[in-house]
């Protein structure tokens, strides 16, 4: 069992560290103690942050402690994995106006555009946490072939479920928001929805397979979502 | 149940409550009143709960109108508020007549005035919260911040203090009060001495996400994209690599990348909501004990009220 270092953050939240390097192993510890202090809340802790590396908790220091929240951590770091990861096949139309930086991603990583939708969809990526906007996937680690810098202006506005590259991470904008990472395509399905609780269909820990789907496909599929009768199956 | 209309939204009016605790795993920002003293406050003046859902107005308060007979308070900043043409005190709870008209005048002091309405504002629960989430759009009234001709409702129930005298619920200080930032080794030693050793003005680009200051530039902060992403403690003071402070808010996002050299004590997030663009601020170091004897003062305050 991996420990972890304590980093006071103020008066009101401390930050768990449980490694420095982005590993997959560090941030299952992370999420494995922050899906524990979510199913039981001890009195006082108002939030909780899983990152890459870390877990910060916030809590009302007037009702409990820094001491008594790392302790309650520390019992609960013996616990097994609370929830097991869940995997996704994520329906993507790569290019076009659906991914409208995929010429110029292939261009600077001189490979071909299908070449990066192969590399793309050719392994499952893990979700390190949700962040950025609400629900948010921030998923990696992109091979190396496929490290890509952010766009140099963000966007004003990107589109709900535009599949975006930025370093070494991938992820999926849940909602339309600004935006700086480089769009290679698009999925039609909807992945924040307030009405819904939680209102997010990914969590920290599942993981996602990109896969590629033609334009039709997408109409499609987008049709049965405004209808409400697209979900995101769990597969094996 | 009573109402009232918008006639204009001020600058920036939104419904808040505490905020939208239980969901930052998910990305999903706190959001929630800025100044919690000054809304609280306004809340116990009638009644309420301190949790109940109130108006945050920002700098230029709205103009509203009564369509039913109905109490509510104020607290928080001095924005010049009137009702009916009388001067309106903050720190005291007024009755308004079908027609009558809350207006604000003009800022004296601070920034954001907080209104309370009997029995809360009735909006629905989003998430376990009234908060308008003003960045992702959801929340408060509609996702968004107030805009001329909306009806709010409230439920106008029991109130208390209905005799309460003019009190300053505005905790304007010049002197922020920081404990160390959880990533000050990741700075040249002599950065907080030197973030403390000079006076800062609040940066017009400042907005719920975060107050940003201007000042001579610190050298030596990380730079951009060195550190791995991790949570973000609303109050976290960051130094990027410009070298200039930034102060995140509760619309902060709730993972950042920039490292923090310091964290502004909860008691004075209170302060930090009332600071207007071209203010001067600084930053007075202190221990964990008197961090934590401010809050427990600020909040005996507030139960002197209840």
């Amino acid at each position: 069992m991996a420990g972890f270092r304590v980093v006071p953050a103020g008066d009101a939240a401390v930050l768990l560290e449980f490694g420095r390097e982005i590993d997959e192993e560090v941030n299952k510890e992370a999420q494995r103690l922050a899906q524990a202090l979510l199913m039981a809340p001890p009195e006082g802790v108002q939030g909780v942050v899983p990152a890459y590396t870390t877990l910060l908790i916030e809590y009302d220091p007037l009702i409990t402690s820094a001491d008594a929240v790392i302790d309650r951590a520390k019992s609960l770091t013996q616990l097994e994995a609370v929830r097991p990861g869940r995997r996704f096949l994520v329906p993507t139309c790569y290019g076009g106006a659906f991914g409208p930086d995929l010429e110029e991603v292939a261009e600077r990583l001189r490979l071909s555009p299908n070449a990066v939708v192969e590399r793309h969809t050719a392994q499952d990526f893990r979700i390190f946490c949700l962040g950025f906007s609400p629900g948010f996937p921030l998923c990696g680690v992109l091979p190396a072939d496929l490290e890509t810098p952010r766009r140099p202006t963000p966007r004003p506005k990107v589109p709900a479920g535009s599949v975006g590259l930025a370093g070494r991470q991938t992820g999926v904008y849940p909602a339309t928001s600004p935006g700086g990472w480089q769009l290679i395509g698009r999925t039609p399905v909807p992945l924040f929805d307030v009405r819904m609780d939680p209102p997010v269909v990914f969590h920290p820990g599942d993981s996602l397979r990109f896969v590629p789907i033609t334009e039709s496909e997408y109409r499609r599929l987008e049709s049965a979502a405004a209808s409400g009768g697209l979900e995101l199956e769990e597969v094996r | 149940m009573a109402r009232v209309k918008v006639v204009s939204p001020g600058l920036l009016t939104s419904v808040q409550d505490r905020g939208r605790y239980g969901y930052e795993h998910l990305g999903i920002m706190v959001s929630g009143v800025l100044d919690d003293f000054a809304a609280t406050w306004a809340n116990q003046l009638l009644g309420n709960l301190p949790g109940a859902a109130v108006l945050e107005a920002t700098l230029l308060g709205p103009t509203l109108e009564a369509l039913d007979p109905g109490f509510i308070s104020l607290a928080g900043a001095d924005l010049g508020a009137t009702v009916d043409g009388t001067p309106w005190q903050p720190g005291t709870v007024r009755h308004l007549e079908p027609g009558s008209r809350v207006q604000f005048s003009g800022r004296r002091r601070g920034a954001r005035a907080y209104i309370g309405f009997a029995g809360g504002i009735d909006v629905p629960e989003v998430l376990g919260s009234r908060s308008t989430d003003l960045v992702a759009g959801f929340g408060g009234l509609h996702g968004r911040r107030l805009a001329a001709g909306d009806v709010l409702e409230y439920a106008d129930g029991s109130v208390r203090n209905i005799e309460a005298a003019a009190v300053d619920t505005c905790l304007a200080r010049d002197a922020v009060r920081i404990l160390p930032g959880m990533r000050i080794d990741r700075f040249p030693e002599g950065t907080l001495q030197a973030l403390v050793a000079q006076d800062y003005t609040v940066s017009a680009h400042s907005d719920r996400v975060g107050l940003r200051l201007q000042g001579v530039p610190l050298s030596g902060a990380p730079p951009r994209g060195d550190a791995v992403s991790e949570g973000m403690a609303i109050g976290s003071v960051q130094l990027p690599p410009e070298g200039e402070p930034l102060i995140l808010l509760k619309s902060r996002g709730t993972i950042g990348g920039y490292s923090t050299i310091a964290h502004v004590i909860t008691a004075d997030l209170a302060a930090l909501a009332q600071f207007v663009p071209g203010d001067r601020v600084s930053f007075e170091v202190v221990e964990l004990p008197e961090a934590l004897d401010a809050l427990r003062r600020q909040r005996a305050l507030l139960e002197t009220l209840a």
